[in-house]
């Protein structure tokens, strides 16, 4: 029987030795944390090892797309429509009981020199399959829309965590300085459920929180109020320049003070850089059409334009992009894709909102040989059953297999990672977390997943916890 | 809960977890939204019309912006230039010069 005496002694000793073994290990254990200039905190950094991509887009859809009626092509589904689920039989979901097996709603067609088969929902991106490097395993913590999209975007469930931009902005700065490090591009419906969490700094540095703007709505007190004349303006700023001057000449070697002027400057100079790559007019006609930014479908072709900006935000500099598909306020399956009582008329709505305007973004950026340092990620907070809910026309959350798919830089072309079993309901081959894809997205950025962290309440935080693999098959 | 966006560009911690020391960030944001948020537009038109109502004079009005915002009386070329842009550009402008300075902004 050990003694309470001994056993804290053992492990008193045993912490000891612990701690003694990781002050004698190899440096490229420990945490690395950017240096950080306060008066320049977006200037750019360079990573832990050379990356293979400067910048991300990434391009969420709200709600949970189902993959098995989009990627992930399940010919046992024909097979078995409209029988039970073999051994799901009493399987309750999210929203209840499940009906029977249901085949996918749109025609899947193979596609391209990989032969991918993708549905006919989203035709245009189906066309650019030999672009994508497609996670088929991708597994996520919940089955609950807010905790699953703060998950994808910050690593974890609960609420105050830092977004994945953050840590990039964080970790890398930017290469630009007229323009914001991490810009957000909500939907013109409206943001996901956690709104501003999926761009939120959390405990890091406000200053790399992302700035939420869109092609139609500029970023928030950017201008000049109308209600103040220029002239008031011009004179104000000036009588407010001389107020700082006096004061930093009172306090020399205050890094904050300089900060705070410097900052003025540069959002005199982000006053400039937004207007201008958020005016669309200089795009040619060809460009404007392939997005479909004049398209009678207004959504369509306000979600058009936030693509088009995205590429135009990525080509200045701007280290991630996070585009959004899909909001949440209008209602289940109503502004994204949480199609749980009527899934084939809600989505044959929402499919060619997204379908046109991502693909002309995917193929623009390759047609400007942007992918080859530009990595996309293409998410949502997790998958959708295999089964219709009982007595419903719609498809039930599904946290245990889903589809993400990357493309651009440092990652396969036409390949297939991972496999959902015969019906697409688990994830069986080479399982994925959230957590592998972020350290996969920090590696190919040259970041090491388990050094880039962020000391904060007795922790060094990371965006991965501490879990996470990078999916080294995906990488070219 | 979706963050104020005043102060979320302020280092607001997120209520979600606990935050033991706030963090202290400088950001364009924050320039932007104290120069030109309807909140601050708001707060220095207060400002003037509490001036305003306080003291008779322009001149009374500027020393008794400098020590409401600042704890401190204007150094002559400051009393000149605020006059000036009093006189030119009204009260307001001046509330709204003072909410933006470093020495109104920052403790040191």
């Amino acid at each position: 029987m050990l003694q309470r005496r001994d056993f804290l002694q053992h492990a008193a000793t045993g912490l000891g030795g612990i701690a003694l073994a990781s002050l004698l290990s190899a440096d490229e254990t420990k945490p690395l944390r950017p240096a950080i200039d306060p008066s320049r905190p977006l200037a750019p950094r360079t990573p832990h090892f050379a990356p293979k991509a400067k910048r991300v887009v990434t391009i969420f859809c709200s709600g949970a797309l189902s993959h098995i009626d989009t990627f992930d092509y399940k010919p046992e589904l024909y097979k078995r429509h409209d029988t039970p689920m073999p051994g799901a039989s009493g399987l309750v979901t999210f929203q209840g009981e499940q009906g029977n097996l249901i085949r996918p709603l749109w025609e899947f067609k193979r596609r391209g020199e990989s032969g991918k088969p993708v549905s006919e929902l989203l035709p245009n991106l189906a066309a650019l399959a030999d672009e994508m490097c497609f996670i088929h395993s991708m597994t996520a913590k919940s089955n609950t829309h807010g905790p699953a999209e703060n998950q994808m975007s910050t690593g974890f469930t609960l609420d105050g965590f830092p977004g994945m931009g953050a840590w990039v902005s964080y970790a890398l700065g930017a290469e630009t300085q007229n323009l914001p490090a991490f810009v957000a591009i909500p939907d013109p419906r409206g943001v996901p459920q956690v709104g501003p969490r999926h761009w939120a700094s959390a405990f890091l540095p406000a200053v790399f929180q992302g700035t939420a703007f869109t092609a139609d709505k500029p970023i928030p007190n950017l201008a000049r109020p109308a209600s103040i004349e220029p002239a008031t303006d011009d004179d104000t700023r000036a009588f407010l320049q001389s107020l700082n001057a006096r004061h930093l000449a009172e306090h020399q070697n205050d890094p904050d003070l300089a900060a705070r002027i410097a900052s003025y400057e540069l959002a005199a100079k982000m006053q400039l850089g937004a207007v201008e790559a958020s005016d669309l007019r200089g795009e040619s006609e060809a460009t404007r059409k392939s997005y479909g930014v004049d398209d009678p479908n207004k959504v369509k072709a306000g979600f058009a334009r936030n693509c088009l900006l995205a590429r135009r935000l990525l080509e200045r500099g701007v280290r991630f992009v996070q585009l959004f598909n899909g909001a949440y306020a209008m209602g289940e399956g109503v502004g994204n894709w949480d199609g749980h009582k009527t899934i084939k008329s809600q989505y044959d709505h929402h499919g060619p909102i997204l379908d046109q305007p991502a693909a002309a973004l995917l193929r623009d950026l390759r047609d400007r040989g942007l992918l080859e340092d530009t990595l996309v990620v293409f998410t949502t907070e997790f998958g959708r059953m295999p089964t219709f809910q009982k007595g419903a026309s719609g498809r039930d959350h599904n946290p245990k297999g889903f589809t993400v798919w990357l493309a651009g830089a440092g990652v396969k072309h036409g390949y297939s990672h991972g496999a959902t079993d015969e019906f697409g309901h688990k994830a069986v081959e080479k399982v994925a977390t959230i957590y592998d894809l972020h350290a996969t997205m920090l590696h190919l950025l040259g970041l090491d997943h388990e050094r880039l962290s962020y000391y904060h309440n007795g922790i060094e935080r990371r965006l991965t916890d501490v879990h996470g693999h990078v999916i080294r098959d995906i990488l070219s | 809960m979706e963050l104020d966006p005043v102060f979320g560009a302020f280092d607001c911690p997120d209520a979600g977890q606990v935050a033991p020391r706030r963090n202290v960030s400088v950001t364009p944001l924050q320039a932007m939204s104290l120069l030109n948020s309807p909140f601050m537009l708001q707060q220095a038109a207060l400002f003037a019309a509490r001036l305003e109502r306080e003291v008779p004079t322009p001149e009374e009005r500027v020393r008794r912006g400098f020590q409401i915002a600042f704890g401190r009386d204007p150094g002559p070329a400051e009393l000149e230039a605020a006059s000036v842009l009093v006189r030119e550009r009204g009260l307001p402008a001046l509330a709204r010069a003072l909410m933006n300075a470093n020495e109104f902004v920052t403790v040191n």
